[in-house]
C-alpha cells in the first residue's frame, strides 16, 4: 500500500513541478504591469530637438531668456562650465567660434555642449560628441561630425559632414556634398542636400535634392486633351471609383483616369498620363516621364518614378524607390510623405514634407542612379 | 514599443539546439522501443491483422480478446490487452468492433476516419501557429504605413459606442479631444445606445464644454446592438473614414493619424490597431488574458500582415473606409460579430484590412470568469455565424488569392475547432473501448504521440510565449502553463456556445441581445505614460 502512495505522490509531484514557477509568479506578481503605451508620443520628428530645448531652458534659463540686444553685447565673451550631471559646456560670445583645449584639438573631438549667444562658426574636421545650439545661424566647414544641432537660424554645413542623431533649424538647412544624415533632420524652412549625400528621416516645408528649380505644375486644362483610360478586361471590382485589376496593368501614355487604380501585380503608368486618384501595385510600380498622380502612390515591390513627374502623395514603397530628376512630390500647401526601405533620388527633385528612408536614402547625380 | 528586444542569433541557436535535442531523444526512445517490440514478437504472442498490411503478415485471431457482449463488458474490455501486430508502422483503414451488438464494424470504421480528419485539422492549425510564430521571429516585418506622418489627411468620424458607460465615457472623449489630428477634419461622435445611467448627461456636458468638437448621437429606439447603432450613426455622417472605439478605450495622441494612414493606400478598406489590456494586474485571469491578447496581436495579426494574408478588423481601435463600407452594403445589424462579418465582406469585395501593430490602445479585459465566458461565447457565436455565411463565397471568389482563401478559411474555423477537438476526444474514447485493435501502432504511434505532445500542444503556448518575449516582458512568461486551464474553460465555453447556437439560435430562432462586456474602472483614471 505504501508503494501505491509513493507512486501516486510522485505522479502528483511530477505534475505540479512544472507549475511551480507559474505558481510562484502568480503569488509574487513581479511582472503584472500593463505594457507601456506612451500616450503622449505622436511621432513628431522634432521630439528630440524639443526635448533638448527643454533641457536648455532648465539648465541655462538665463542664457535662453536673453533679449536680442543682450545677445549682441560686445563685452560678452565665452564662458565655460560643468553641469551637475558632469557634462562640460561652453557658451560662445560674439567671437562666434568655440575654443578647444589642446587635447581636444589633437583628438579632433570635443565632449562639450556648445551654446552660442548669436551665430556659431565651426572650422573643419571636428567631432562634436554633444549637442550644439545657436540662437542665430550655424555655419560649418568640411568634414565635421555632429551628434545633434539646434539652431534658431539657418544651418549651413560644408562637404563631408555627418549628423549622427538629429538636427533642427527654425530656418533653413543646407548641406554640402557627401553629407551623411544618420538621424532625423528637420527645418521650418528648407532642407537642401547635394549629390552623393545620404539621409534617413527628414522633414521641411521644402526639401531640395541638388540643384532644382520650381517647375510649373501641369495645367489641369490639359487633362481633357488626354485619352480616357478604357476599362481593362482584367478588372475584377469597380466599386466606388476604385478599379481593382487582376495581374499586371499598363496604362498607355497620355491617358487620363478619374478614380483609384489597384493592380494585383505590376503597374506601369505611361508618360504624360494623369490619374486623379491613388494608384497601388502589389508588385513593382513604374511612372514614366511627366506623368501625374493626384493621390497616393503605393507599391509593395519596387517603385520607379520617371523624370518630371508630379505626385500629390503620399508615396509608400516597401522596397526601393528611384526618383528621377525634375519630379515634384507634394505641394507647398499640401505637404506629404515619401517612405520606403531605400530611396534613391536624383538631383533636382523637390519634395514637400517628410522623406523617410528606413534603411538608406541617397542623392545621386543626374542619370547615374546605379552609383 | 520595440518589436524585437532579443538577439536573432541567440533565438536561432536556441531553436536549433532544441530541435537537435528533440531528435536525439526521439532516436534514443525509438532505439529502446524497437528491440523491445522485436523481443515481444519473438515470444510468439498471438497477433492479428485487420486488413492486409504492406508486409502482408498473416495472423490468427483468438476469439477471446476480440468479441465481448453486454454493456458492462465495454469497461471490462478496456482491461483486456488488444492483439499486437508484427508491423512497426501501420495505419488502420478499417475497424473491428469488440461490441458489435452496440456498434458495428462499419460505424467504427467511420469513427476512425472522422478521428483522422480531426487529427488532420488539428495538425493544420498547429502548423499555422508555428508558421506565424517563426515569421514573427525571423521573417520580414511589414509596417508600410507607420512612417506616414504628413499628408492631406482625410475627414474622419470617430464613433465611440456607448451603452451604460458612465464610468468610462468621459476618459475616452477627453483623450480624443487631445489627439494630434487637424480638428477641422475630425468629428467625435459618441453613439449612446439607450443608456439608462448617466452616460447621456456626461456626453452632453462634454459637448457643451467643447463646442463644435463633439457631436452626440443619442439613440432611444431601433434594433439593439452595436452594429445597429453604428448603422444608424453612419447614415448621418459624411466623413471619408470611420474610426470605431469602445468606450473603455483611451487613445494616445498619435493614434488617430496612425489608424488613418493606411487609408492612403487605395486597396485598404479597413484598419485594425492593437489593444493592450490596462487592468492586467487585477487577478490571475487578467494576467492570462493579457498574454492571450499578446499572442493574438503581436504574433497572429502581425504575421498575417507580414504574409499578406487576412488580418482581421476587430471592431474597436480600428476603422473602415466609408466608400468601401457603402460598397459592401454598410454595417450588418444581424451580425453577432460585426467585426468578423465586416472583414470578410470587405475581403470578398477586394478590400484589404491593414494591421498596425504599433497603433496601441488600452482596453479592459474581463476580471471574472463568468464575464470572460460570456465574452468568449459571444465571439464564438459571431465567428461561427460568419463562417456559415462566407465560407462558400470565400472559396468561389475570384478576387482573392489562394493563400488568402486558405488563411481566411482557417480564420473562420478558429472557434469551430473547440467543439471539433472535443468531438475528437470522444471519438478516440469510443475507439479505445470498442475497437478490437489499436488504431495507431508501432513506431508511428510513438513518433506521432511524442511529436504532438512536444510540438502540437506546445504550438499555441509557443505563440503566446513569443509574443510576450517580443513585448519585452520577462517574468510573466512563467504563467504560461496556467493558460492551459484557461484554454480548457474556453474549450468548454465555446463548445457550449456552438451547441446553443445550433440548437437555440438556428433551430428555435431565439433572438440575440447585445451582451456587453462589464467595465471595471470606477472613476476617471489618468493613464500614466
Amino acid at each position: 500500500m505504501s508503494w501505491i502512495l509513493v507512486f501516486f505522490g510522485s505522479v502528483v509531484l511530477l505534475f505540479l513541478l512544472p507549475l511551480a514557477p507559474a505558481l510562484l509568479e502568480w503569488r509574487r506578481k513581479t511582472d503584472d504591469q500593463p505594457l507601456k503605451v506612451v500616450r503622449e508620443y505622436d511621432g513628431n520628428i522634432k521630439y528630440f530637438s524639443l526635448r533638448f530645448r527643454h533641457f536648455l531652458s532648465e539648465n541655462f534659463s538665463e542664457f535662453m531668456n536673453q533679449t536680442q540686444s543682450e545677445k549682441y553685447q560686445s563685452n560678452i565673451t565665452s564662458t565655460k562650465g560643468v553641469l551637475p550631471s558632469g557634462d562640460a559646456y561652453q557658451i560662445i560670445g560674439l567671437e562666434a567660434e568655440p575654443k578647444f583645449t589642446p587635447s581636444e584639438m589633437a583628438a579632433k573631438a570635443t565632449t562639450q555642449i556648445i551654446l552660442a549667444r548669436s551665430s556659431l562658426r565651426i572650422s573643419d574636421g571636428m567631432f562634436f560628441e554633444k549637442e550644439i545650439y545657436a540662437s542665430d545661424e550655424i555655419s560649418s566647414g568640411n568634414k565635421n561630425a555632429f551628434r545633434a544641432i539646434l539652431a534658431d537660424g539657418d544651418i549651413r554645413l560644408g562637404d563631408n559632414c555627418d549628423i549622427i542623431r538629429w538636427a533642427h533649424s527654425n530656418g533653413n538647412i543646407s548641406l554640402g556634398s557627401h553629407a551623411r544624415l544618420y538621424g532625423r533632420v528637420s527645418a521650418e524652412g528648407e532642407i537642401h542636400l547635394q549629390q552623393q549625400s545620404r539621409f534617413g528621416r527628414m522633414y521641411a516645408g521644402v526639401i531640395r535634392f541638388g540643384r532644382s528649380e520650381q517647375k510649373d505644375v501641369q495645367d489641369e486644362s490639359t487633362a481633357p486633351h488626354l485619352n480616357e483610360f478604357p476599362m481593362p478586361k482584367n478588372i475584377i471590382d469597380q466599386a466606388q471609383d476604385r478599379w481593382l485589376m487582376a495581374g499586371s496593368v499598363e496604362i498607355p501614355a497620355a491617358t487620363f483616369h478619374r478614380g483609384s487604380l489597384v493592380a494585383q501585380k505590376d503597374l506601369t503608368l505611361g508618360s504624360r498620363s494623369f490619374i486623379e486618384g491613388g494608384i497601388k501595385s502589389r508588385g513593382d510600380l513604374r511612372l514614366e516621364a511627366n506623368s501625374r498622380v493626384d493621390g497616393a502612390v503605393v507599391s509593395t515591390g519596387n517603385m520607379y518614378i520617371g523624370p518630371g513627374c508630379i505626385i500629390k502623395g503620399p508615396v509608400v514603397c516597401e522596397q526601393m524607390i528611384v526618383i528621377e530628376a525634375g519630379t515634384i512630390i507634394g505641394a507647398p500647401d499640401h505637404p506629404t510623405t515619401i517612405t520606403a526601405a531605400e530611396i534613391r533620388v536624383e538631383e533636382s527633385v523637390i519634395a514637400y514634407g517628410s522623406v523617410w528612408a528606413r534603411e538608406l536614402g541617397f542623392v545621386s547625380r543626374k542619370k547615374n542612379i546605379s552609383e | 514599443m520595440i518589436d524585437k528586444q532579443y538577439s536573432k542569433m541567440t533565438i536561432k541557436i536556441k531553436s536549433f539546439c532544441g530541435g537537435i535535442s528533440f531528435l536525439v531523444l526521439a532516436v534514443l526512445l525509438a532505439a529502446l522501443f524497437v528491440p523491445a517490440h522485436a523481443q515481444e514478437q519473438n515470444k510468439g504472442t498471438p497477433v492479428e491483422t485487420i486488413l492486409p498490411s504492406p508486409s502482408a503478415a498473416e495472423v490468427s485471431i483468438t476469439p477471446a480478446n476480440t468479441e465481448f457482449t453486454g454493456v458492462d463488458s465495454i469497461f471490462l474490455s478496456a482491461f483486456t490487452k488488444k492483439p499486437q501486430t508484427t508491423d512497426w508502422i501501420d495505419l488502420r483503414y478499417t475497424a473491428k468492433s469488440r461490441h458489435s451488438s452496440i456498434i458495428s464494424d462499419r460505424t467504427l470504421t467511420i469513427t476512425l476516419y472522422m478521428l483522422w480528419a480531426v487529427i488532420f485539422l488539428v495538425l493544420v492549425y498547429t502548423a499555422r501557429h508555428y508558421y506565424f510564430t517563426f515569421n514573427r521571429l525571423f521573417g520580414t516585418q511589414r509596417h508600410p504605413y507607420i512612417d506616414i506622418d504628413t499628408g492631406d489627411w482625410p475627414t474622419v468620424t470617430v464613433f465611440v459606442a456607448a451603452h451604460n458607460e458612465e464610468a468610462v465615457i468621459e476618459d475616452v472623449l477627453t483623450a480624443l479631444l487631445e489627439v494630434d489630428y487637424p480638428p477641422e477634419k475630425l468629428q467625435i461622435m459618441p453613439v449612446n445606445d439607450r443608456s439608462t445611467d448617466r452616460t447621456k448627461e456626461i456626453i452632453d456636458e462634454l459637448s457643451l464644454r467643447n463646442p463644435g468638437r463633439i457631436t452626440p448621437f443619442h439613440r432611444s429606439e431601433g434594433k439593439p446592438g452595436k452594429a445597429a447603432a453604428l448603422k444608424d450613426a453612419t447614415a448621418i455622417v459624411t466623413s471619408e473614414i470611420l474610426i470605431v472605439f469602445d468606450a473603455d478605450y483611451v487613445p494616445g495622441r498619435g493614434l488617430i493619424k496612425q489608424l488613418v494612414a493606411p487609408f492612403f493606400d487605395p486597396e485598404n478598406g479597413a484598419v485594425m490597431g492593437r489593444v493592450v489590456p490596462l487592468n492586467t494586474g487585477s487577478n490571475l485571469l487578467t494576467r492570462l488574458l493579457d498574454m492571450e491578447r499578446s499572442g493574438g496581436y503581436q504574433v497572429d495579426q502581425q504575421a498575417r500582415m507580414n504574409l499578406n494574408l487576412v488580418p482581421q478588423y476587430g471592431g474597436t481601435v480600428g476603422g473602415v473606409r466609408s466608400s468601401a463600407l457603402a460598397a459592401i452594403g454598410g454595417w450588418r445589424d444581424d451580425a453577432l460579430a460585426e467585426d468578423t462579418d465586416l472583414t470578410y465582406r470587405l475581403l470578398l469585395s477586394g478590400w484589404k484590412t491593414a494591421y498596425q501593430n504599433r497603433s496601441e490602445c488600452y482596453e479592459e479585459v474581463p476580471e471574472t470568469w463568468p464575464v470572460r465566458i460570456r465574452q468568449i461565447k459571444r465571439w464564438s457565436k459571431g465567428h461561427n455565424q460568419a463562417a456559415f455565411r462566407y465560407v462558400g463565397k470565400l472559396l468561389m471568389s475570384k478576387k482573392i488569392s489562394l493563400r488568402e482563401k486558405f488563411d481566411g478559411l482557417l480564420l473562420l474555423g478558429v472557434f469551430a475547432m473547440s467543439p471539433i477537438l472535443l468531438f475528437g476526444w470522444l471519438l478516440a474514447i469510443i475507439l479505445f473501448y470498442f475497437n478490437a485493435t489499436d488504431w495507431l501502432i508501432g513506431i508511428l504511434a510513438l513518433f506521432a504521440l511524442m511529436s504532438y505532445s512536444a510540438l502540437g500542444n506546445f504550438a499555441a503556448f509557443f505563440e503566446i510565449g513569443t509574443a510576450v518575449y517580443l513585448d519585452g516582458s520577462k517574468e510573466r512568461i512563467r504563467l504560461i502553463p496556467l493558460n492551459y486551464f484557461g484554454f480548457l474553460v474556453s474549450l468548454l465555453s465555446i463548445s457550449t456556445a456552438s451547441f446553443n447556437q445550433i440548437f437555440f439560435g438556428w433551430w428555435l430562432k431565439r433572438e440575440m441581445v447585445w451582451d456587453k462586456t462589464a467595465r471595471y474602472r470606477k472613476s476617471i483614471a489618468k493613464v500614466e505614460s
